[in-house]
């Protein structure tokens, strides 16, 4: 696998095949690579960069304010963020590893059984609790990319099994 | 030059404008907001206090709550929800201009967080249709969340609880430097105080075994609101009401208003939660929660939040004039090209496009910052395909059908290819104010299609289009001479209200106002145009203090002061 750096962009060479084409936002805001990050430095520099490129300041950016409203997006949202801190490694991956697939069909077993509402809510907790975990977890693997990668399959399938539990639960609409 | 804010409520409209660096309301005949309710007798169209109570209006021809079929297909006596707004906005339009002697340049107008693209788009027309250059739509909780900030100068996590007559929304944010960022919102658009006055009503009919009719409602409703905006903190409260002829005591305590209202209150503190888990707030760290609307004058409304949130309660600006307040500081800003204030608000439903299955391929999710742009690929599922359908929806459900439907199109001019060949960009851009566009572009052939989301609204394209031209024409023709025949015609309507009305003030300030309204008569006999200004505004000045009590009056038969002395 060939890698190239150009012009903040990383570009992944595979089977001779250009594959992905990755900007990095954490570039984009002058902060470091690294599933860490300092919020407050985030949340500063996408501020003052929205003052100049928001289309109420400057009529003509539109899409460069789109975009760095779509960076801060990936950036401030821990799940997103390790989906695009292993991007820019090159180590993203959309498959669930063997090692989680019991835990995973024991969750999709469990909700099946759930009748009543309360019982529901109460899942949708423990996900949310399991969630919290994981990624307190990637904090802990940042070093260890495989690992990462691995923890990080697990926390996208029960965060999207929460996602499907939340909306068919989601009210009037 | 003049910009102002507009909050065109689903039961109360306002305006403000920037005078001295604050926001300060127009007052309307004397009040900070008119009913949004239009009356179409004959060919006339009364708007406001006037077609509630006006002896000429019948309840059968009268509309309400128009706002919440805003971009729905439905029709009152011929007209769409878009041309009710525009008949509303052009009378909040028409009556600012004329006192503050101004004409109206542009308007940020506010509309529930929780709008979706087809009601913004159908809120659009109406201000085209009125003839209001529109600076930018903004959401009613954040135009909330501008007026105390700029009220308080601080920086933090708030939320702003925005509880008005139609619509319930709840929006959380960021302040830093003047730059409000909001991190989630989310609202019901079928909740507002307009369900609680209904479900008095219901409960005072049930007590005396009444039927309503539909078009009576109205006047049950506003009795209703009246038990329920002065019970205070009195054990009970009692009006008269009177139906086909017959007296009816409707009656509210506390217990009744904490019953009815129950359920209601909930669903807001659910909504509340969901929010702020979107956000990732906990409400431990928010530094305040904003009051906005006209339910939150409620007390029990106010200690349920009190209670719920345990955090700072804003309540000094007067929420029926906070939304407005917001807009026009927001208005003056972009004109002003003020760069110490920006909004950054959010997509408030998730958008999508149909899968073949009738699921949803979420492409911007709810609460994604704005502007936001997003791009996806399709391909073509048979072989010498030319043309792919979309079908673009709105809303948090899984199933395409259980969504709002914005719109359906389709790319053609593919050329033939095997199954799967074609790539074809889908371009998805939501705008400042909410508003989505899409575009379709064959990447191969280059084939492409720009569509501006324009969902059913009651309005044909054509339609529209020849209703803009005319408003176009009519700002044309907005000379002084016909701006001065409408005012004489509305000038002379409100000679026969004020008459209607003159015997239910003090005695004292009686033989005022009938002289007021001799001079008035005068003027529009000898068609003397600053006279009849200058006579209105004086009768204006005269009834304003007492219109709440002349409107109790003219419900119930009797004044509030006779009601007074009966509670004690």
């Amino acid at each position: 696998m060939w890698k190239v750096i150009l012009y903040g962009y990383r570009c992944y060479l595979r089977q001779g095949v250009l594959l992905l084409t990755i900007m990095n936002y954490f570039e984009k805001f002058g902060i470091p690579v690294g599933y860490k990050i300092d919020e407050n430095a985030l949340v500063q520099a996408y501020l003052q960069e929205q003052s100049s490129f928001h289309p109420d300041a400057n009529e003509v950016e539109f899409e460069k304010s789109a975009l760095l409203n779509k960076a801060y997006k990936v950036l401030s949202n821990p799940i997103d963020r390790a989906k695009h801190f292993l991007e820019i490694h090159g180590k993203y991956q959309d498959v669930l590893d063997p090692e989680f697939s019991v835990e995973a069909f024991n969750l999709r077993e469990k909700y099946e059984t759930l009748a009543t509402l309360k019982s529901k809510k109460k899942f949708q907790e423990e996900l949310a609790k399991r969630i919290s975990e994981l990624i307190a977890t990637l904090y802990k693997l940042e070093n260890n990319l495989d690992a990462f990668q691995k923890n990080y399959g697990l926390l996208r399938f029960i965060n999207s099994f929460l996602e499907k539990v939340r909306s068919d639960a989601y009210g009037r609409n | 030059m003049l910009t102002v804010g507009i909050d065109l409520g689903t039961t109360a409209s306002g305006v403000a404008y920037m005078k001295d660096g604050r926001p300060i309301t127009c007052r309307i005949n004397g009040n900070v907001t008119i009913p949004s309710v239009v009356n179409y007798s004959g060919d006339q169209v009364i708007i406001g206090i006037e077609a509630i109570y006006s002896p000429e209006v019948s309840p059968e021809s009268t509309v309400s709550s128009v706002k919440r079929f805003m971009g729905t297909g439905n029709m009152f006596r011929e007209k769409s929800p878009i041309e009710v707004s525009a008949d509303i906005l052009s009378y909040l339009k028409n009556n600012v201009e004329r006192d503050l002697g101004r004409k109206i340049d542009a308007a940020v107008i506010t509309v529930p967080s929780h709008f979706s693209d087809a009601q913004r788009t159908a809120t659009k027309h109406a201000a085209s249709i009125a003839g209001i250059r529109i600076l930018r739509l903004i959401n009613e909780p954040t135009s909330a969340a501008l007026a105390f900030g700029l009220d308080r100068k601080k920086d933090g996590i708030f939320a702003v609880y925005d509880f008005g007559g139609g619509t319930f929304d709840f929006s959380v944010l960021r302040l830093r430097n003047g730059i409000f960022q909001i991190l989630a919102t989310g609202g019901d658009n079928y909740l507002g105080g307009d369900d609680i006055d209904l479900a008095i009503l219901d409960y005072n009919s049930q007590l005396h075994e009444l039927e309503i009719d539909a078009n009576e409602k109205i006047f049950g409703k506003l009795v209703a609101k009246f038990l329920k905006e002065n019970l205070n903190d009195a054990a009970d409260i009692k009006k008269k009401y009177t139906y086909k002829n017959r007296d009816y005591e409707f009656l509210l305590s506390q217990n009744i208003l904490q019953q009815v209202s129950c359920d209601f209150l909930q669903r807001t503190m659910e909504i509340s939660d969901q929010v702020l888990l979107d956000a990732n707030i906990d409400s431990s760290e928010l530094d305040g929660v904003a009051l906005a609307g006209g339910m939150t004058k409620l007390k029990l409304v106010r200690d349920k939040v009190r209670k719920h949130f345990s955090t700072t309660i804003w309540d000094n600006i007067n929420p029926e004039e906070v939304v407005a307040f917001g807009a026009a500081i927001y208005a003056d800003s972009i004109v002003h090209k003020n760069h110490s204030l920006l909004l950054i608000d959010v997509v408030p439903l998730t958008l999508g496009i149909e899968t073949l299955g009738g699921g949803v391929d979420k492409i911007i999710h709810r609460n994604t910052p704005l502007p936001a742009m997003e791009k996806r690929y399709y391909t073509t599922y048979q072989d010498n395909q030319t043309g792919i359908k979309f079908h673009v929806v709105q809303g948090e459900r899984p199933l395409a059908s259980e969504c709002q439907s914005l719109a359906n199109f389709e790319l053609t001019g593919i050329p033939t290819m095997p199954a799967g060949m074609p790539r074809i960009e889908v371009k998805f851009s939501v705008d400042v104010n909410g508003l989505l566009q899409i575009e379709a572009r064959d990447q191969k052939t280059s084939v492409q299609q720009t569509v501006v989301v324009d969902p059913s609204s009651g309005l044909s394209p054509d339609k529209i289009v020849s209703l803009l031209e005319k408003a176009k024409k009519n700002q044309e023709q907005d000379s002084i001479h016909a701006r001065n025949i409408s005012l004489k015609i509305e000038s002379q309507r409100m000679v026969k209200f004020w008459e209607s009305m003159v015997d239910k003030i003090p005695f004292s300030f009686q033989e005022i106002a009938k002289s007021g309204i001799v001079n008035l008569k005068t003027a529009l006999e000898t068609d003397q145009y600053e006279d009849i200004l200058l006579s209105r505004k004086k009768i204006e000045e005269l009834f304003g203090p007492f219109l709440d009590d002349i409107i109790n009056a003219r419900l119930s038969g009797r004044a509030v002061t006779d009601l007074a002395g009966e509670l004690q």
